[in-house]
């Protein structure tokens, strides 16, 4: 695909939707890599045979905050950008 | 010139390769320039991205010891204050590198 051009502009609104797919997918992925890796740390202390109710409490409160996390995050940065 | 240079730091999720053409090449077509600057704003995305993902976790791990039913307004605080900080830090190492040079 090193001529663009030989594209119609459907093809390339098609790749572009691609690009932008593949995009996204990659960013929940390590989105959803990050967050096990947080908090399976935090959560499983100690793994036993089988994730106990009170891990999975922990592991989706662990989970939800770490997205808010984000949240305030991105905002400080937004808010730092701005000072700048 | 490759297309990725904006994210550098980062090689995840960067675009760009053989074959596309500089925005400003004289010999790239409309269609080329256009899907230059398509990829160019998916490559500044996905640093910005990246940059929000390595803030969150370095912050997280300093801010959230024990994740509860919300965010505390103390563990609020802390996420803004260390984001905003590792900004301040970062402009003060890349400073500070300057002028030892």
């Amino acid at each position: 695909m090193d001529k663009i051009d030989q594209l119609t502009s459907a093809q390339r609104a098609e790749l572009e939707e691609r690009v932008r797919g593949e995009m996204l997918r990659q960013v929940f992925q390590e989105l959803v890599q990050k967050v096990t890796e947080k908090c399976f740390e935090k959560c499983v202390t100690k793994p036993s045979s089988s994730l106990t109710s009170s891990e999975q409490t922990c592991l989706a409160k662990c989970m939800d905050r770490y997205i808010d996390s984000m949240g305030v995050v991105s905002r400080a940065m937004v808010q730092r950008q701005q000072r700048l | 010139m490759s297309l990725d240079g904006f994210s550098g730091s980062s090689g995840s999720g960067s675009l760009g390769g053989a074959g596309m053409n500089d925005p400003g090449d004289s010999t790239s077509t409309p269609a080329q320039q256009e899907f230059n600057s398509f990829i160019e704003q998916e490559n500044q995305k996905a640093a910005i991205q990246a940059a929000i993902a390595k803030l969150t976790e370095t912050c997280w791990d300093k801010c959230v010891a024990k994740p509860g039913s919300k965010l505390s307004s103390g563990e609020e605080e802390c996420l803004s204050n260390c984001a905003e900080r590792f900004l301040d830090a970062s402009v003060f190492v890349m400073q500070r590198m300057v002028k030892k040079q």
